[in-house]
């Protein structure tokens, strides 16, 4: 089978399809709000985020509702209530978040576990079921998403603001708090839209790889967000077609490949690779 | 001269402690303010007063240009920027101009051109497209006092500046203050620094929760004046030097805290 | 610098895009000849391959070992289940997966539920024990009667030869012959279970599938053993139960599903004395365990089932 064969094959399928525009979708989403996520260093947040989202999922699965809805709610929820307890100055932040994080993780498990059939259902929300995505889920995800790159193209000079020098924000008169809640809500929304193509437990990779790799290829934040968008929309897509020719789970197969990105350009960027690194040592002694 | 900045009894606690205590000074427009004391004195807590950072408990804080409430440049101690974010110098420097836009507007040519200006007036206008990680401690000062321009602030708070900075980025610095004497640009300048307290500054805030003393260096470092502010182990030599014995603990309360 | 990787990546993704469109068409166009058939059960697959022979592009969705509660499509299976024509089901509740599967696939699939035409029993008390409420009315472990087996080759033979018209008379007469070997597996059942004393016909079970088996073949299934989820570990609780019944019904061996942890097998015999005999009821085995077909799965059945109940003790 030739190369062109072999891309275009399994394009034949409907759902390969529609796993592809997700793929499209969330690549660049994730991209893009992971940008904050890494600069501010809130990759513990997106992890805690993102398991913290299993009940609600929970509780929609035992309601027998769309799967979405709880795990929207609950993302907002929690984004709201990491907001809140990261402003108590007796607990420090990071434990406040793994606290919280492993206490709704718990509880979503403890859910769903009073269903016998859980298993296969559970797989899909811990590890991704690109393929099971339908055309309802695509209109969801698109709106959702479009919403949420509007809102940081509209907001953009004042999260960059944020997130660079909070401090002078709020002199300048930024609604910091507002702002730091805004994204925190549009980390939750990405989470909640991605977790069919990655699932909860390796959503964080998503979050945090393309946009790193992206980090040590460009110098601006604008421009990081669009290399991140470009990795994680190959990243996504590379996934999907591993994941057809070789049956790996579809997420593993998406966060490996942009690990993989992430790795050559740690090595090999210019300036910043390491390569570069020991090629400039050598030169010099 | 009108008064650019003016304190009245303020007083600030943090956490049920009172780490500002009833302080009064007033600054002319133009003027070079140097605040010194020891750690935990209260230098920064007293300039996020003037910011309006944090919430007073007594008191009120007036930031005048000609008569009417005017920005603040602020410069943050060096350690709580994220020297490796990616943006470059204009960046920064744009980042000044976002308080005057309403949302949902993006920066227009006279921003553009305001802020060429500001990095024009600090002398980093080659750098402009530099991303900050590669300036040096000295430009990255710079830029940043290029941002507060930008936000046509006529009062610049300084939080030890000086911080990590080889002594030629120090003196150029002291030398753009006194180009921007020339603009009616007041600064407040926080400093462990007695010695450049004493050479280059027009006033001097001896600060240690209250205001030990306030006025020109010369009269303000007197051998009293300074153990009341270090406690009993400083000595004053004589004119042209001081010397200062460890870092001593804020007078009369034991414990060293500090909110910055 | 930047604008290499950003013109890269948008230019693959664009290139992407357009490949696909020019590529793409509407509805899987079959690639190589033969009709294109999906089997849930590797136990079904086989009784198709036995009847449709070389004549059909067979794929089992659920290979040796699977669990039907666990399984997951691969995203072959779900290709394979969109470019089919024909999709033997067991039916009886047994795929729940399927909805969710057809759903996602697509395409033009005629879907034969082989559970069409036997006898269903109900899923009785011992379903709901076994934790499989939530599947439906019935119990779908029809295979493990012969009978049933042959109602199916009558079934598939007639679905081959409507979809497939060119090779009716192939069809046919192979499963003609599958069946007088069915007719033979039966017979021989018959024999080897007239060795067992009747009041030794009890099958003591962690996963109620002997139904069929027991009603055909004039066995007792006494299911009442506390359930084993066959996707969890089991809880110390639940060892402790499978001990206490075991040693209050008295029987001389107590018979699992193939996927049951071994690990348990040999505690729980180590423990009461009794052995645990794997047969294999939801699937055929792997290669060499001589139940490879389902004929094979049969004999070896029986005759473990004979064995420990016919022996002393």
């Amino acid at each position: 089978m030739d190369l062109i064969e072999l891309f275009l094959a399994p394009l034949r399928y409907p759902f390969m399809w529609r796993g592809l525009i997700a793929s499209l979708m969330v690549g660049t989403l994730c991209a893009v709000v992971g940008t904050y996520v890494v600069l501010r260093g809130m990759a513990f947040l997106g992890d805690a985020l993102a398991h913290a989202i299993l009940p609600g999922v929970a509780v929609a699965y035992l309601l027998g509702q769309p799967l979405f809805w709880g795990a929207l709610l609950m993302g907002l929820l929690t984004a709201v209530g990491i907001g809140f307890v990261s402003r108590r100055a007796e607990i420090k932040e990071d434990t406040a978040i793994g606290i919280l994080f492993a206490a709704s993780f718990a509880l979503g498990i403890a859910l769903l576990s009073t269903v016998q059939s859980y298993s296969v259902d559970l797989t899909h929300i811990l590890f991704g079921n690109i393929l099971g995505v339908s055309d309802q889920d695509l209109v969801l995800t698109g709106a959702l998403g479009l919403f949420v790159l509007l809102v940081v193209v509209l907001l953009y000079k004042e999260l960059l603001v944020v997130t660079f020098d909070p401090l002078f924000a709020t002199t300048v008169g930024l609604p910091t708090t507002a702002l730091h809640y805004t994204l925190l809500v549009l980390i939750a929304l990405t989470i909640v839209v991605s977790i069919q193509t990655v699932g909860v437990a390796l959503m964080v990779a998503m979050l945090v790889t393309p946009a790193t790799t992206a980090y040590l290829l460009t110098r601006k934040m604008w421009q990081m967000m669009l290399v991140g968008a470009g990795c994680g929309v190959f990243s996504a897509v590379a996934g999907l077609y591993i994941s057809f020719y070789t049956n790996v789970a579809s997420g593993s197969a998406v966060v490996l490949v942009s690990t993989a990105l992430f790795l050559l350009a740690m090595l090999f960027a210019p300036r910043r690779g390491m390569v570069w690194g020991w090629a400039g040592r050598r030169r010099a002694g | 001269m009108t008064a650019a900045l003016q304190v009245e009894h303020v007083s600030v606690s943090y956490n049920g402690r009172r780490v500002l205590e009833d302080i009064t000074f007033s600054v002319q427009a133009g003027e070079r303010v140097a605040v010194v004391g020891p750690n935990g004195a209260g230098k920064s807590t007293l300039f996020r007063a003037i910011l309006g950072l944090v919430p007073l408990e007594a008191g009120r804080v007036q930031v005048l240009d000609a008569g009417a409430p005017a920005p603040v440049g602020y410069l943050s101690q060096r350690l709580l920027v994220d020297w490796r974010f990616p943006v470059t110098a204009f960046d920064v420097v744009m980042m000044g101009r976002v308080g005057k836009l309403g949302w949902l507007k993006w920066y227009s040519r006279r921003d553009k051109e305001a802020v060429w200006r500001a990095l024009e007036m600090v002398g980093m206008r080659e750098y402009a497209d530099s991303p900050i990680s590669e300036l040096s401690g000295g430009q990255q000062q710079r830029v940043f006092i290029a941002r507060a321009l930008a936000q046509e602030a006529k009062l610049l708070l300084l939080d030890e500046p000086f911080t990590g900075l080889d002594l030629p980025s120090q003196e150029a610095i002291l030398r753009l203050m006194e180009e921007l004497r020339a603009q009616q640009i007041t600064i407040l300048f926080s400093t462990h620094d007695l010695a450049l307290a004493l050479e280059h500054f027009d006033q001097l805030a001896l600060l240690n929760r209250r205001l030990i003393a306030y006025g020109p260096p010369r009269t303000v470092i007197t051998s009293e004046n300074l153990s009341r502010a270090y406690g009993g182990k400083a000595l004053w030599r004589g004119d042209n030097y001081v010397m200062v014995l460890g870092d001593i603990e804020c007078c009369g309360e034991g414990e060293h805290h500090g909110p910055h | 610098m930047t604008r290499i990787p950003l013109r890269l990546a948008v230019l693959m993704a664009l290139l992407g895009l357009v490949l696909a469109g020019c590529g793409a068409s509407p509805a899987g166009q079959p690639l190589n000849a033969g009709l294109r058939v999906v089997a849930t059960t590797n136990i079904i697959g086989d009784v198709v391959a036995h009847i449709a022979g070389g004549y059909v592009q067979l794929t089992v969705l659920m290979g040796p070992g699977v669990d039907p509660h666990t399984y997951t499509p691969t995203p072959r299976d779900v290709a394979a289940v969109h470019d089919a024509q024909l999709i033997f089901v067991n039916g009886a509740g047994l795929e729940t997966f399927l909805a969710p599967l057809l759903q996602q696939a697509g395409g033009q699939a005629r879907l034969v539920d082989l559970s069409q035409g036997i006898d269903l029993l109900p899923a009785g008390h011992a379903e709901e024990e076994a934790g499989h409420a939530g599947e439906g009315e019935y119990d779908p472990h029809v295979w493990l009667s012969v009978p049933n087996v042959m109602r199916w080759v009558d079934t598939i033979a007639e679905a081959l030869s409507e979809a497939d018209p060119a090779h009716a008379g192939e069809y046919r007469s192979q499963a003609a012959a599958y069946r007088q070997e069915l007719e033979a597996l039966d017979a021989w059942i018959r024999q080897q279970v007239a060795g067992v004393p009747p009041d030794r016909r009890k099958l003591v079970t962690n996963h109620p599938a002997f139904g069929y088996f027991a009603r055909e073949y004039g066995f007792e299934q006494v299911g009442a053993v506390y359930p084993i989820s066959p996707a969890a570990e089991p809880s110390a609780q639940e060892i402790a139960a499978l001990e206490d019944t075991i040693r209050r019904l008295g029987v001389p061996a107590v018979f699992t599903e193939s996927t049951v942890n071994p690990k348990l097998a040999e505690q729980v015999a180590r423990d009461t004395g009794i052995r645990l005999v794997r047969l294999y009821t939801g699937s055929l085995g792997e290669a060499g365990s001589g139940a490879e077909t389902y004929i094979g799965m049969m004999r070896y059945n029986v005759r473990a089932i004979v064995e420990a109940l016919k022996g002393s003790e």
